[in-house]
């Protein structure tokens, strides 16, 4: 699955681990999310969709 | 926007408070176990009373461990209740092929039975699995 997370965390300057710290999960998910080495679970990407303000839609798509 | 790169792995307070009640009844289980077998070879434990009541003993101090393990995955960060899962997987796959695959020497007078070898090669799957596990997820940002 591909995602915008990156993109999202590097308009807001945020770091990986601050944005871990906000979705309440460690550094390595938030990196192996952003790889594509690890699909998030639903209630991590509506996690993650409120941290950014936008719509799951918005934030992953699938291959 | 700095990334840490170090690549060592970060934890949840959460996590860390599971990983840390894992590990102390791990601690308590093998010790335990250690002593209580050492115990019984050297005959400190006399008579099959004192030695059901040292596995008995040993069995508890296992249930604790595996109600801290449970706790830990229920708390755990998903990618680690994922690094687990597969790592448990290999353990299951590596003790049940060497279990079967004793069996099937022992049948052929190759060896003798040691039922400790499937236990041995079960944790050594899983201890293997863990580390590649979390070294696969450990990387950095690029």
């Amino acid at each position: 699955m591909k995602n915008r997370i990156r993109v999202l965390r590097a308009e807001r300057r945020w770091t990986q681990a601050q944005l871990a710290e906000r979705a309440r999960v460690s550094r390595q998910t938030i990196n192996a999310i952003e790889t594509g080495k690890f699909d998030p679970s639903l209630p991590l990407a509506f996690t993650i969709s409120r941290i950014f303000d936008e719509s799951i839609e918005a934030i992953f798509e699938p291959d | 926007m700095t990334d840490n790169d170090s690549g060592s792995w970060t934890s949840t307070d959460r996590d860390r408070r599971s990983q840390r009640a894992v590990l102390g009844w791990s601690a308590l289980w093998v010790g335990a176990f250690l002593i209580c077998d050492q115990a019984i070879a050297r005959d400190w434990i006399d008579g099959d009373p004192g030695v059901i009541v040292a596995t008995v003993v040993v069995c508890l101090l296992a249930l604790g461990w595996v109600a801290a393990y449970i706790r830990f995955l229920r708390n755990a960060d998903e990618l680690v209740r994922r690094i687990q899962l597969e790592a448990m997987a290999v353990a299951l796959g590596a003790g049940l092929v060497s279990g079967f695959a004793i069996i099937l020497l022992e049948d052929g007078d190759v060896i003798e039975a040691r039922p400790s070898i499937p236990l041995v090669v079960m944790t050594l799957g899983y201890v293997v699995a863990v580390i590649v596990g979390y070294r696969r997820f450990s990387g950095g940002s690029s």
